[in-house]
């Protein structure tokens, strides 16, 4: 696991990545302020969690890691380190979006614990606490994922990535009912919130917590295995 | 028997740029000098021997495997690249620990130092990399590409940055090495470097290979071209007429008290000299060659490569 020991000291000693602690503390402060104004209700931790937390925070911060992942290492050069070891480059992809979901999830912890203390708050149960904790994590790895590959097909990786944020998972898919069953997030609140209930149309059938967590998974394994192949077909500097 | 490192009609485009054209060798323990001027494809031939880059068309096979799909070819591959970088936060040490771990190394910590022990970094081991002069990241560099011990190492213009001293402890670490089996590879453009490190040299002018050898068989290459011969006298005047009459002779120049003289037939030109100064009633101070470096046959090459001679 050198890979990711290395990547993640490396990300974590990169002021870009604390950077990251910004958006994150948006979290605890929302949570502070809702229960100072004595607004904690089921909508409220709706929004914090499935619209702030899943939506928005968590994939900016593992889309930022993961891209810095293998963006820094090609820009300083010492991905021929990597290139050049005995490992295969699917082993590398994979340790390294390893490396940005341990990260992710290390920044997002304050943010983690801030929605679960307003879950206790509330009154909700350990296992509505524990689905929270577990779609936050998934939505992580599945974004650090995708954004390894990403980072390694395209050169504007970041901007592309928060530009999907942001108009994909935080706009369209949230106003577009139909739209939210091809977005990572909502797949994510599927977890969280334990399914997403059917369209109002009929055509779009219930999306349980299980099928988000599975999704979630295969989109992750597969996003790994073609950040590989791609790592394994390009030239490097 | 299979080469260390072969390059079997290896080609590399970038756009309509030929980085590498058409490029065979086979390198053997030893060590070997790719010399070639700034973006004559030694930065390319070695990326694509290391697998970092994919050749367009050929092959490059590290123990007859290709490196880029092939662990074992990488186990016995190191590399001293041209870039810098090193993983933040790192020690000396660390970082060579580090690339013995990504090789396999067993004993990770004890091939660190060994390792760092031969580029003379033990002192400064435990001070972070990010601080360390050009010359001792050099050194480092080299330490972790020998950290496992590689059969072929292939490093991007290693001399750079080290003061004299170290130059020398890096050049008679080469030469231990390949004395005892190691496939050295090392490019430089620096013409001195590779007549005193190498063993064989492969000369690249605009990426295709247009000499190999060891250096006295690169000068043996003098013996096809024109030759530069200083001829100072008291009358270059007077025999400058007879010399230009001379069979082989293509060029005489006056310059103050001495001619130059090109000439495909130096051995004529040594034969009938004394008679044609005797006849010219001249005395001859001196005759030398001007042009018996490795320095001017590779200015040849690259002149006749890029079609300026024929």
């Amino acid at each position: 696991m050198t890979v990711t020991r290395l990547t993640v000291r490396a990300l974590l000693l990169r002021k870009r990545s604390l950077a990251l602690l910004i958006p994150v503390a948006s979290v605890p402060f929302f949570v502070a302020l809702g229960i100072v104004r004595g607004d904690v209700t089921p909508d409220s931790q709706a929004i914090i969690v499935g619209r702030l937390l899943v939506t928005t925070v968590t994939p900016l911060v593992a889309l930022v890691l993961a891209v810095t992942a293998i963006g820094d290492e090609r820009e300083s050069g010492t991905i021929v380190y990597l290139a050049t070891a005995r490992l295969s480059r699917l082993r590398v992809a994979a340790e390294k979006a390893l490396a940005a979901i341990i990260c992710s999830i290390a920044l997002l912890s304050p943010a983690l614990l801030a929605a679960a203390y307003f879950g206790v708050h509330l009154g909700v149960g350990t296992g509505n606490i524990l689905r929270g904790v577990l779609g936050t994590i998934l939505v992580a790895a599945v974004y650090a994922s995708v954004f390894i590959a990403v980072g390694l097909l395209l050169k504007r990786a970041l901007v592309a990535g928060i530009v999907y944020v942001l108009i994909w998972e935080g706009a369209i898919a949230t106003v577009a009912p139909s739209a939210e069953r091809f977005s990572l997030t909502a797949w994510g609140r599927a977890v969280t919130d334990g399914g997403l209930s059917p369209l109002e149309d009929g055509l779009v059938p219930t999306l349980s917590a299980q099928t988000g967590v599975i999704a979630l998974l295969v989109v992750t394994v597969v996003a790994v295995a073609l950040a590989g192949l791609r790592l394994g077909r390009m030239d490097l500097p | 028997m299979t080469a260390l490192l072969e390059f079997e009609r290896v080609s590399k485009w970038f756009r309509d740029t030929v980085a590498v054209g058409d490029v065979s060798f086979a390198i053997e323990p030893g060590v070997t000098g790719l010399l070639g001027h700034n973006g004559a494809g030694k930065s390319t031939a070695i990326r694509l021997a290391a697998g970092l880059a994919r050749p367009d068309e050929g092959s490059v096979r590290i123990l007859g495997e290709d490196p880029r799909r092939s662990g074992a070819a990488r186990a016995a591959l190191g590399l001293v690249p041209d870039g810098d970088g090193v993983w933040p936060g790192l020690t000396a040490r660390g970082f060579v620990q580090a690339c013995a771990r990504l090789r396999g190394v067993d004993d990770a910590r004890g091939a660190a130092l060994d390792a760092l022990r031969a580029v003379d970094l033990v002192d400064v081991a435990d001070r972070d990399v990010k601080g360390f002069s050009q010359g001792m990241r050099q050194r480092v560099k080299i330490a972790q590409a020998l950290v496992h011990r590689p059969r072929v190492l292939i490093l991007d213009e290693p001399l750079n940055g080290l003061d004299p001293g170290q130059r020398e402890s890096v050049i008679a670490l080469l030469h231990r090495l390949g004395a005892e089996g190691t496939a050295i590879v090392f490019s430089s453009h620096v013409l001195g470097e590779v007549e005193r490190i190498a063993d064989r040299v492969l000369v690249l002018v605009n990426g295709r290979l247009v000499a190999e050898g060891a250096p006295p068989a690169l000068r043996a290459l003098m013996e096809e071209r024109p030759r530069r011969v200083r001829v100072q006298t008291d009358r270059p005047r007077d025999l400058a007429g007879g010399l230009a009459g001379l069979d082989g002779v293509q060029q005489v120049e006056i310059d103050d008290d001495a001619l130059l003289v090109e000439t495909s037939r130096p051995d004529e030109l040594a034969l009938r000299l004394p008679t044609l100064a005797r006849d010219a009633g001249a005395d001859l101070a001196a005759v030398e060659p001007t042009d018996e470096d490795l320095e001017s046959v590779y200015g040849y090459l690259t002149e006749r490569a890029r079609g300026v001679r024929r």
